[in-house]
């Protein structure tokens, strides 16, 4: 296998009950790359991530990340491998219970011997990359939407992964703090050197932090290509995402009265 | 959706239909939790263990479910005391009022009550928090951290309703002894030597000690399907909700039916 | 987490809280159970150990001794492992018996009967001596044998008392009552002035009573030899008595019988008798209008009475007694009515003696017997025929001694257990006490009346002495010695009757004039 692919899926098949959400997915990303799904609301975007990192179990289909059968791993295995993953989830998904060191010191506790204070010292160290000094003691009950998001970025970041997962990392932002985050998502893969994949449906998010760009449609990939290439495709359902138009290909299941 | 237009030609299978699909999600729930209940298990005896989850599991379940516990055992003791009191004055067995606060607090009333009052108390709280967990992510989070979720939230509570739910039961039982013999003694008269020979003449120490097999069971079950509740939950706060609510009901229902099994099975 | 105690803090003293009050329960309970293995081992062998489990426990002399450890059947016998306390001692002639804290309670093994100085028993020992435990299915089936007794007892009862005609009988005589009492109301009234001579004349009565009495002790020293006979003859049927206990049932239910067929005979003389006093009435009605013209008189103001009326010190002394009168009536929801039906055999006569009696009791420690007695010795009655044939005149005297109706009315007092009566004792003056034992369930009498000798083939006053048994709040068996010093009408007595409390006959007794209207 190409040690230059780092996620390679082959014939990815889900459905819940009746509704099929993915049906014969095929995708890879290189490594160091930065990938950006795109595709409608309930898409199947959030269940494409969620079998890369092993949270779902495909009806069909094969995941390798980084040369591992993702499904056949035991759980100590996958335990292993997911230490190489971060994942910003699109509400932060931060633990009501911790306060912000905590949360961004968690895997280090689980899965290092540091001692507390050393651990403490580690999360200020993300949380100052993140651009937040001086909240280690909040909880998380106390952040605005933004600071959530920079604390789950900076757990994210935490042990150091090899692949970061970035799911709607914009969502729910205002249209500046958005833009933080995405400088923020260059900024770290450019000091990280880590391979990234991100889905979302803001068009500007995506053109700035991703290196390909795929579009997910009714359970496939129907494009993949670089911000360019996806920008002047002749592919009328991604030319329709892409531009935000109503008018075309991809009709929306909206009831009328 | 458009697919279950045809449907409506085969009126005849209609209520063999309607009764499959009140099963299925029946099957589905009793097997999610068999899966928990198997998963849990093995997970109680193989690293890595969470023990400052265990020790927040017990003072949740245990320590902080005292004081409601003691109070409902204290006055479940004395009205035993005044209506068995009632009733043996009519054949002038007073002296046997002891006897069965004991055995009822022991035997049955001590476990059970304790059981169903945990369920209602830390059994909600479980599926509350489990199922916010569910539905803010945190549950994936968790398993991005490398951390099994079940190993780290479930199998704690778990442990803590093994170990807590008998130990309440122990203070429970003695309070609800306590509790009869101040209103037999203080309120009917009673005379407190023979009201205290009574209860430790007739009780054996294998009714204290089922009263606490079953209630070993309880907490397990409590555990259990108040983790499976939250884990289960989906759909936001309504989803939180819903699944807080049938953890209780479930939790009671467990607690009362097996009762009856675990009551024939040790005392028969 | 962040609280002052820390969870494992917080577990750690509810871990201790829990393990105190467990041993402490523990310890309460199976203290015993922790060294089972101290102590020695008894044997026993019994036929029935039913309710008996291992952990039983043994006591000696009530206390703790030991728990059964064993039990097993060895043939067809239960044999029984007892693991005594070290420290305690059973002698070698103990026996062993399984007993119940009550009816309910739970079963025990009692080791009795130990004599000093024989040697205690030694570990592997067996116990000799093994009593089978009350099987209360035997008892049980026992009480139900009894119960039907009782049921039967209850339907003779029922039958002699219940039937349609006694029923009658009793309506009737208590409807004649009614006209007693009216006419006595009248007779009484009509005749203060002979009562105020009557009062004098038992006032000498009484005086002749008493000198009656210094003779009477007289006569008793004389008679010692016959008192003491005739005790021993009481001391003999008493004897008889608690012999014939068990057959008491079936005797009572003869007894019952003979009421009945007493009631039956009552009810013709009493028919008789309230005829009579309707002759009484009438002439009591005569009076009565005469006493009516009377007041119309005085009225009018005319003659002493009449000015009498008119004066005011009288108004206050009546106002007075209205006052008097009124307390007298808050009395009488005091009062207690007592009704008795009684019938004794007469063993000389060979008859029965039936009686009625109404006890009227205003308070507790008074009360007067009014009543109706069909005595069977009668009084002599002297006729006088002159028959004049053909100028032969013949006279013949005849003796006719009838059964008669007589009655009885007595003023009672009580002094602790006795009471002291004085009155009429069967239309004869006479005086009588009881003796009331065992809670009043057990009475002793003895009267004394016929001062005047009236009776047929008395010589001597009538005297008679007696007990009277009740049992069943309402039932009484009687039995006694009648006419003690007249040989040829005395003899003993025996029956029994009925009597009952005034919450039985209330309403019967609520619509009896209870005061005479004005």
């Amino acid at each position: 296998m190409n040690s230059d692919i780092m996620i390679h899926i082959e014939g990815l098949s889900k459905s819940f009950g009746r509704k099929q959400v993915l049906d014969g997915l095929e995708l890879d990303v290189m490594r160091g790359e930065s990938m950006v799904v795109i595709g409608g609301s309930g898409t199947g975007k959030s269940v494409l991530i969620k079998h890369i990192i092993g949270l779902l179990k495909p009806d069909s289909g094969r995941i390798y990340v980084d040369g591992h059968d993702v499904l056949s791993l035991g759980e100590h295995d996958l335990g292993e491998l997911r230490k190489k993953f971060g994942m910003l989830f699109q509400n932060a998904a931060l633990f009501d219970s911790f306060s912000v060191w905590e949360n961004v010191g968690f895997g280090l506790k689980q899965h290092t011997r540091l001692s507390s204070a050393e651990v403490r010292k580690v999360a200020s160290e993300k949380l100052r990359m993140v651009g937040l000094a001086g909240i280690e003691d909040l909880m998380p009950s106390e952040l605005s939407g933004g600071m959530r998001k920079r604390v789950g970025l900076a757990r994210a970041i935490a042990m150091e992964p090899e692949v970061i997962f970035y799911d709607e990392p914009t969502t729910g932002l205002d249209p500046i703090m958005a833009d933080v985050i995405n400088e923020l998502i260059v900024d770290l893969r450019k000091k990280l050197k880590v391979t990234s994949i991100s889905i979302t449906h803001d068009m500007a998010s995506a053109y700035k932090i991703a290196d390909r760009i795929a579009m997910l449609y009714k359970g496939r990939i129907i494009e993949v290509g670089t911000v360019d290439e996806i920008r002047n495709t002749s592919n009328e359902i991604v030319r329709q995402f892409i531009t935000g138009s109503a008018v075309g290909p991809i009709t929306m299941e909206v009831t009328r009265a | 959706m458009t697919s279950r237009e045809p449907r409506k030609t085969v009126t005849l299978l209609c209520p063999v239909e309607y009764l499959g699909s009140l099963l299925i999600p029946s099957f589905s729930v009793v097997g999610g939790m068999i899966m928990m209940l198997c998963f849990t298990l093995r997970y109680i005896f193989t690293p890595p263990f969470y023990l400052r989850n265990i020790f927040k599991q017990m003072v949740e379940i245990g320590v902080n479910s005292m004081p409601v516990v003691l109070i409902t055992a204290s006055f479940t003791g004395a009205v035993l005391a005044l209506q068995s009191h009632t009733a043996f004055k009519r054949f002038d067995a007073e002296t046997l009022v002891g006897t069965v606060v004991a055995l009822s607090m022991t035997r049955e009333l001590g476990p059970v009550l304790t059981g169903l009052i945990v369920a209602g108390r830390a059994g909600a709280a479980m599926a509350a928090e489990l199922g916010t967990m569910r539905v803010t992510e945190q549950i994936d989070a968790l398993e991005t951290l490398a951390t099994n979720p079940v190993r780290y939230l479930v199998v704690p509570r778990f442990i803590g309703g093994m170990l807590m739910l008998p130990a309440l039961t122990v203070l429970s039982d003695g309070i609800g002894i306590m509790g009869g013999f101040i209103v037999s003694t203080r309120v009917l008269g009673a005379n407190p030597t023979t009201y205290m020979t009574r209860t430790w003449d007739f009780l054996e120490m294998e009714d204290i000690f089922h009263g606490l097999l079953k209630s070993f069971f309880f907490g397990a079950a409590i555990a259990l399907i108040s983790s499976y509740e939250g884990f289960a939950s989906e759909g936001g706060a309504e989803g939180v909700g819903k699944a807080t609510t049938r953890a209780v009901v479930l939790s009671s229902m467990a607690i009362l039916i097996s009762d009856y099994f675990l009551s024939a099975w040790l005392f028969k | 987490m962040r609280g002052a105690l820390s969870s494992e803090l917080k577990v750690g003293l509810f871990s201790i809280l829990v393990m105190v009050v467990l041993s402490f329960m523990t310890f309460k309970i199976g203290g015993l159970s922790l060294n089972d293995e101290t102590g020695y081992r008894l044997y026993a062998w019994f036929e029935n150990t039913a309710g008996v489990d291992k952990n039983t426990k043994v006591k000696l002399a009530g206390v703790d001794a030991g728990r059964v450890e064993r039990i097993e059947l060895v043939e067809d016998r239960a044999k029984i492992t007892l693991r005594m306390f070290p420290n305690v001692s059973v002698r070698s002639d103990s026996g062993i018996a399984v007993q119940a804290h009550g009816l309910l309670g739970d079963k025990y093994l009692a080791i009795y009967g130990g004599t000093p100085g024989a040697r205690f028993l030694a570990d592997g020992d067996t116990i000799q001596i093994s009593r089978v435990p009350t099987d209360y299915d035997t008892l049980i089936t026992n009480l139900a044998a009894m119960s039907a007794n009782f049921a039967a007892l209850g339907d003779s009862l029922n039958h002699s008392i219940g039937t349609e005609e006694s029923r009658e009988a009793i309506a009737q005589t208590i409807q004649n009552i009614r006209h007693i009492t009216d006419n006595l109301n009248s007779v009484i009234t009509a005749n203060d002035n002979r009562i105020a001579q009557l009062m004098e004349k038992v006032n000498t009565l009484v005086d002749k009573a008493v000198s009656l009495t210094d003779s009477a002790n007289g006569m008793v020293t004389e008679n010692r030899q016959q008192v003491s006979t005739a005790f021993a003859n009481l001391s003999s049927v008493s004897d008889t008595f608690r012999q014939k206990a068990p057959q008491l049932l079936d005797d009572l239910s003869a007894s019952a019988a003979e009421l009945k067929k007493l009631m039956a005979e009552l009810h013709g003389p009493a028919v008789n008798t309230a005829k009579e006093l309707e002759g009484v009435a009438m002439r009591a009605k005569t009076t009565l209008d005469s006493v009516s013209r009377m007041t119309e008189r005085i009225d009018k103001g005319e003659g002493t009475l009449g000015k009498l009326v008119n004066d005011e010190k009288l108004y206050n002394s009546v106002s007075g007694a209205a006052d008097g009168i009124g307390r007298q009536i808050a009395k009488i929801d005091r009062f207690k009515t007592y009704v008795e039906f009684k019938g004794d055999y007469m063993t000389k006569a060979s008859d029965g003696k039936g009686a009625f009696n109404v006890r009227l009791q205003p308070r507790d420690d008074k009360y007067y017997l009014i009543g109706i007695v069909r005595d069977p010795v009668g009084n002599t009655d002297t006729k006088e025929t002159v028959t004049d044939v053909g100028g032969v005149v013949t006279r013949t005297t005849e003796k006719t001694t009838e059964t008669q109706i007589e009655f009885t009315a007595m003023l009672a007092r009580r002094f602790a257990d006795t009471d002291v009566r004085i009155g009429l004792i069967e239309s004869s003056f006479g005086l009588g006490a009881d003796y009331h034992a065992s809670g009043g369930n057990l009475v002793f009498s003895a009267d004394a009346w016929d001062f005047g000798k009236d009776e047929a083939d008395s010589k001597n006053p009538h005297i008679k002495v007696g007990l009277e048994y009740r049992f069943f709040q309402n039932l009484f068996i009687d039995a006694g010695y009648d006419n003690v010093f007249n040989r040829k009408t005395g003899g003993a007595y025996i029956g029994g009757g009925v009597r009952f409390e005034d919450e039985d006959l209330k309403y019967l007794m609520g619509s009896l004039p209870s005061i005479p209207g004005k």
